[in-house]
């Protein structure tokens, strides 16, 4: 019974370790649809809400310290980005939808917050790091995509956002 | 003097047998990075409040033999 | 277009998938107030029986710079006052009497420590460097740690090294005659790794090996050696190694943390430890967290101990310090902490009780020096 548990947790080891090399939602290929209720107020969002414009998915949870980071600066970029024609949608994985309600409350955030209760959206999107962040192009294909936050992710949102908007 | 006797029977057998039992106990399971929210609570932390080890790690090593841990030592004080 | 898909992170690399988070920055301050229960008069034969009381400030501030690195500065001020064991009689039917040193000491101790970290995707490098000085003792020591997540992110190494250089300059040294000034050194590595086992469990194991060497002795202390009393002598070099392991569970039905905390403890003066401490972290509504705890340490004394000798040993080594004994100790703790946002406040309470009867394995010797202590904090931290 040791033996075999022992052999259990050796190859879940070993399997999560092999599927870390496998590769998240590429470049190129078109983003999963989700429907999901707003975090406050009502009401769902769509994925196919957002055709036609170009749109930044950012899948965040309030217990992560990066996230945490990113948020205040993603607020900033959709004031500065408003009317350009990109949205930005964040999806929350908390847990407890309390704990993100009153993340949001210390750092309100204008752009529509989203609730993923059953984290089905995150599995879709084969989602491999907190946070995790995807650009779309008007026709729903990612076109880059973030694993984690630093600072200069943003510089690069801003680059990846002026080359789709050149003609 | 004798050196670290590192062959010490008791003291291997101990420990291999506290980690096999810890190992029986808890089940492996794989986590989704989204999953994450409970083992980054402060209660969960493996560290604890610095400060606190800090000092509990003074405290103890000068009033006791045994010193260190998971961590290389650090600093040093006359405590006697 | 196709630019931008080239330069995309089409195929990460295992490091470029995880984000190693930078520590959370903030500033922290703890108040410790410790104190000592006086000698038991039966086991007094002179000196004053008040041990020492100690207060001690810590101050912590972290501080992440550009996008990779930190800043860490540290500072620690204690003062301390009270007698301390100095060396042990046998009374007319044999059993061990405590001296203690007769003035009350009075001290204070300073120390800073500066630490530079820097994460990358996957590491975390840190160099540090502190000093700590007193009336009779300097130290100056630095460290380099480093650790490395898993590619999956639910694993991590660490990796440590460690080195201080110690002088000691007892007071009223030609008075006691005491040596005058001495050195020590130690050097140590450490080698750790952790586990998240799953979504409510982490568990960490670690081992850590030190040399220390030089002047190893008390020079306070004194022994009864036959018929002598001679200072405290113990060999000059010290290897020591601590085994540890770390366990934390979740318990869903209260959203309270198990936290389990072992450690073997052995070196080369013969000295075997265990300690053992549990704690329970339990959530009270939203801002509060109750958390009531037990240590258990137990060790075997080193080979060189004894209260004193009726013979001159052959090793010529011996000490008749408390804490090379074979003795256990059970502390009692309970923390109490707010949390709200950014902010946080904690206050702790323990109080710890040495017994020779208290050992696991091994014959105590009468050692009347073993102490008791409380030992009460509070702390307050703030995230920046």
């Amino acid at each position: 019974m040791g033996a075999r548990v022992r052999l259990q947790c050796a190859m879940l080891i070993a399997t999560s370790l092999a599927c870390a090399g496998a590769l998240a939602l590429e470049p190129g290929e078109l983003a999963p649809d989700f429907d999901l209720p707003l975090l406050q107020g009502e009401g769902n969002r769509k994925l196919a809400d957002y055709r036609q414009d170009m749109v930044y998915v950012d899948f965040w949870a309030s217990w992560c310290g990066p996230c945490r980071k990113s948020l205040p600066l993603y607020e900033a970029l959709h004031q500065e980005l408003a009317g350009q024609g990109v949205n930005i949608v964040a999806i929350n994985l908390d847990e407890h939808e309390q704990d993100a309600i009153e993340f949001l409350e210390q750092h309100p955030v204008s752009y529509p917050v989203l609730r993923d209760a059953s984290a089905s959206t995150p599995v879709a999107w084969q989602v491999k790091a907190m946070p995790s962040s995807y650009l779309l192009d008007g026709s729903g294909r990612v076109v880059r995509a973030w694993a984690g936050f630093e600072s200069s992710h943003l510089e690069e949102l801003r680059d990846a956002i002026a080359e789709l908007q050149s003609p | 003097m004798r050196l670290l006797n590192c062959n010490h029977p008791e003291a291997i057998r101990r420990m291999v047998i506290s980690l096999a039992m810890l190992g029986l106990l808890v089940a492996c399971a794989p986590v989704q990075p989204w999953e994450r929210g409970r083992l980054a609570l402060t209660r969960m932390s493996l560290e604890g409040d610095a400060l606190l080890e800090a000092m509990d790690e003074h405290v103890y090593s000068s009033k006791e033999a045994a010193s260190g841990g998971i961590e290389a030592a650090g600093g040093g004080c006359g405590c006697n | 277009m196709r630019a931008l898909l080239a330069s995309s992170l089409g195929l990460p690399g295992m490091e470029e998938l995880l984000a190693m988070e930078p520590p959370q920055q903030g500033l922290a301050y703890r108040f410790t107030h410790y104190d000592e229960q006086a000698l038991p008069q039966s086991q007094l034969l002179a000196g004053d029986p008040d041990r020492y009381r100690i207060d001690s400030h810590q101050l912590r501030w972290v501080q992440n710079i550009d996008q990779s690195y930190t800043l860490t500065v540290g500072y620690l001020h204690e003062a301390l006052s009270g007698s301390s064991p100095w060396y042990v009689i046998p009374d007319s039917e044999g059993r061990s009497l405590q001296v203690m040193s007769g003035a009350t000491i009075r001290e204070k101790r300073d120390q800073l420590d500066l630490g530079l970290g820097l994460t990358n995707a996957a590491t975390r490098h840190e160099i540090g460097l502190g000093y700590s000085t007193e009336d009779d003792y300097e130290a100056v020591y630095g460290s380099y740690s480093g650790r490395r997540e898993t590619a999956d992110g639910l694993g991590e190494f660490s990796f440590g090294l460690s080195y201080s250089d110690d002088k000691v300059e007892p007071s009223d040294a030609a008075e006691y005659g005491r040596i005058e000034r001495a050195s020590r050194e130690a050097g140590s590595a450490s080698l750790g790794f952790s586990q998240v086992l799953n979504r409510n469990a982490v568990i960490q194991t670690g081992l850590s090996v030190t040399r220390q060497t030089g002047f190893l002795s008390d020079p306070y202390k004194y022994v009864l050696v036959g018929q002598s009393l001679l200072p405290d002598q113990r060999p000059d070099e010290r290897v020591l190694m601590a085994f540890t392991t770390r366990f934390r569970q979740y318990l869903e039905k209260t959203t309270g943390a198990v936290q389990l905390d072992y450690r073997y403890y052995q070196d080369s003066w013969d000295i075997r430890a265990h300690t053992l401490e549990a704690a329970f972290a339990q959530p009270l509504g939203e801002d509060w967290e109750l958390t009531p705890g037990l240590r258990y340490h137990s060790q075997n004394g080193a080979d060189f101990y004894a209260p004193y000798f009726a013979v001159v040993p052959e090793h010529s080594y011996w000490s008749s310090d408390y804490r090379l004994a074979t003795y256990g100790a059970l502390s009692y703790r309970l923390s109490l902490q707010w949390q709200q946002g950014d902010y946080r406040l904690q206050a702790g309470a323990e109080y710890y009780n040495s017994e020779g009867s208290l050992a696991l394995s091994g014959t105590a010797q009468d050692t009347p020096g073993l102490v008791d202590f409380w030992r009460l904090s509070l702390a307050f931290s703030v995230n920046l």
